[in-house]
């Protein structure tokens, strides 16, 4: 083999190794990337799933809130229900006092008060005797 | 037209059963029904004039008096007959429905116009009237359908689609629904799951309600109409019993992939049988010794404390491809599984971590061969330790994250037989999966925030996420030297991020743990 042909021979060599050594470098380099990507995938990932979860969560304590807010409306409208009837028997005991002033203002009240008072008078010396 | 038409083949009901069952239905709170009963020639004197009387008072009712008994299925295809709804409620002359069944079902059908089969939760009714034996199902579940008819009751079923398949088939007596709803899921565009109890199976000592072996030649119907099913769909598989009422399914791969099996190695000693052992050497040796599939080739990423003349030496021993990623800085579980997935060239490949040791030496053909659908993202055989303890049949999440299955013992087969099958779950463990990268790489692999266990759970969410499953398999079994704990700070990162999946596990919504290894 010729000189020359050593030479090339050589020069190929080196050339060869060099290119294998940056491929090697770049799919090292490549591969790093993908990790990268890969990581920043994950990062995004979890961004979301922090922000579906607050989500979640507030839609959640949305949903508690309105049910203690409607239990609370129902509570206080069974109040208001139940002021309204103790105001009607208020109402209405008022009615019964103002009949029994004018029934006992009556005159056939006083005669009645009158005709009895031999009767009462009777029972109350019975009880005390 | 009206929008159910129940189904109900009668043949010899308990009387006091039947008005059970008659009272169920007219008292549902949704009237928009109409109830085709086929009475199969009961020699009982009060069955036929019974149900004349129930076709008088309510015009929605429809009866078919067959001449001479045909058994279930011939009376079956009469009351179908019948039908002119839309949709076919499946109810069994004994059974009870919940009063709302066919609202709830009428609501969860609104949200899914598209769905053609649709099944819910179920429990059973003792002879004295009380209800047990709570069933709460898994979502939608085709691989747990072949080993097990798990949706069985309730069902319903777009009548088109039914007819479209022939209706229920002579042969299959005893399992003649499941093969029915096998052959429907086959075209179905959707399957829905309503997770509440709506059917009430009744448990008499003559029903497979009460027990498996109470109608032998309904399993051996059941298994012909999954090998039919498998026949059909085109799906090579082996079916044989897996216990009562359980199918295996060993499928087959079809096409032998090309798999980069990822092996992350530190330099790490551990006992290992007594002995001292270099674990990346140990799972080399499991690597080699103990698998059977051809295509494969060794990624190994390295730690940078791992000695390379130990690396050296493990590659040697390997007559087929091998390759060396170094991973710089501290090595983490996680980024190594990374670096191993943005190196691998093949669609699939199968994770081993250097704690694992091979059992069964065809893991890589089983796990391939459950990645035929393209919602698969991951399959992994069963996990147990040193003395054969299963250590996880799967991740759960109710009531909280779990490994499934952990502490019970390997002949267990665990609640309605599900150790015992191959079936989906929400995750896996990644110890030893087999996977298809492009799905791990969507979501970014495996997060580097968690230092410990609950990075299986973290991807299994993001994969839930995007619509990609799990599937555990007991065909397949690797020891693990290690223990799978969890730490305080990845808890709180998890919950930070899936705080709304802990406890609404839709796969396995009840507690799977044995008492003894329950995390705290």
């Amino acid at each position: 083999m010729s000189d020359d042909a050593l030479l090339d021979a050589a020069i190929r060599d080196a050339t060869e190794l060099r290119l294998t050594t940056a491929l090697r470098a770049a799919l090292e380099l490549k591969a790093a990337f993908e990790l990268e990507v890969l990581n920043a995938r994950d990062y995004a990932a979890a961004q979301a799933a922090i922000i579906g979860e607050l989500r979640y969560r507030l839609e959640s304590s949305a949903q508690i809130h309105q049910l203690h807010d409607k239990n609370h409306r129902e509570h206080i409208e069974r109040l208001e229900a139940a002021l309204r009837e103790a105001s009607k028997a208020a109402h209405q005991a008022e009615g019964l006092r103002r009949q029994i002033a004018s029934m006992r203002g009556s005159s056939t009240w006083r005669l009645g008060r009158v005709i009895m008072l031999p009767v009462r008078a009777v029972k109350r010396l019975t009880r005390h005797g | 037209m009206p929008r159910f038409s129940i189904i109900t083949p009668v043949f010899n009901p308990p009387r006091d059963a039947f008005e059970v069952c008659v009272k169920s239905v007219l008292e549902q709170t949704n009237p928009d029904w109409e109830w085709c009963l086929a009475n199969d020639a009961s020699p009982d004197e009060w069955v036929a004039p019974r149900l004349q009387e129930l076709q008088l008072t309510d015009a929605r009712i429809r009866v078919i008096n067959r001449v001479r008994n045909g058994g279930i299925v011939a009376a079956s295809n009469d009351a179908i007959a019948l039908a002119k709804g839309e949709f076919l409620v499946l109810l069994d002359n004994d059974d009870e429905l919940h009063h709302e069944t066919l609202d709830l079902v009428a609501d969860a059908l609104n949200d899914a116009p598209d769905c053609d089969y649709l099944y819910s939760d179920e429990n059973k009714i003792s002879p004295e009237g009380s209800h047990f034996d709570d069933f709460a199902k898994p979502m939608w579940s085709p691989e747990r359908l072949l080993a097990q008819n798990y949706t069985s009751h309730l069902s319903v079923l777009r009548r088109t689609l039914v007819e479209q398949v022939g209706r229920f088939r002579i042969g299959f007596d005893g399992s003649q629904d499941y093969d029915l709803v096998l052959r429907v899921v086959e075209k179905a565009r959707r399957v829905v799951h309503v997770p509440k109890v709506l059917y009430h199976w009744r448990s008499l000592p003559t029903s497979t309600a009460s027990a498996a072996s109470a109608k032998p030649y309904a399993f051996v119907a059941a298994l012909k109409a999954v090998e039919e099913h498998l026949q059909r769909t085109n799906t090579p598989a082996e079916v044989s019993e897996a216990g009562p009422s359980l199918a295996r399914i060993r499928r087959q791969s079809r096409d032998n992939p090309a798999i980069t099996v990822i092996v992350p190695v530190d330099d790490i000693q551990q006992r290992i049988w007594g002995v001292e052992t270099l674990l990346a050497r140990q799972v080399s040796d499991s690597l080699l010794r103990k698998t059977t599939y051809n295509n494969f080739s060794v990624l190994f990423v390295a730690s940078a404390r791992m000695d390379d003349q130990a690396l050296d030496d493990i590659r040697a021993r390997f007559e087929r491809p091998t390759q060396v990623v170094r991973l710089s800085g501290e090595f983490s579980y996680s980024q190594a599984m990374n670096a191993g997935l943005v190196s691998c060239t093949t669609p699939q490949a199968a994770l081993l971590d250097q704690f694992c040791d091979v059992i069964d030496s065809n893991w890589i053909e089983t796990l391939t061969a459950y990645m035929h659908r393209d919602s698969v993202a991951i399959v992994a055989p069963v996990l147990v330790d040193q003395f054969g303890v299963t250590l996880s049949s799967g991740l759960g999440l109710t009531p909280e994250p779990h490994d499934i299955g952990a502490g019970r013992q390997p002949d267990d087969l665990g609640p309605v037989g599900m150790f015992a099958i191959a079936r989906e779950c929400f995750g896996v463990r990644t110890r030893c999966a087999v996977v298809d990268v492009a799905s791990l790489k969507s979501v970014g692999g495996l997060s580097r925030d968690y230092d410990a266990g609950l990075v299986d759970f973290d991807l299994a969410c993001k994969l839930h996420e995007v619509g990609k499953h799990a599937i555990i398999t007991p065909l397949a079994k690797v020891r693990l030297f290690d223990e799978l704990r969890m730490t305080d700070d990845e808890e709180r990162t998890f919950v930070s991020r899936w705080g709304r999946y802990i406890g609404n596990d839709p796969y396995t919504r009840f507690e799977t743990r044995s008492r003894q290894t329950a995390y705290a």
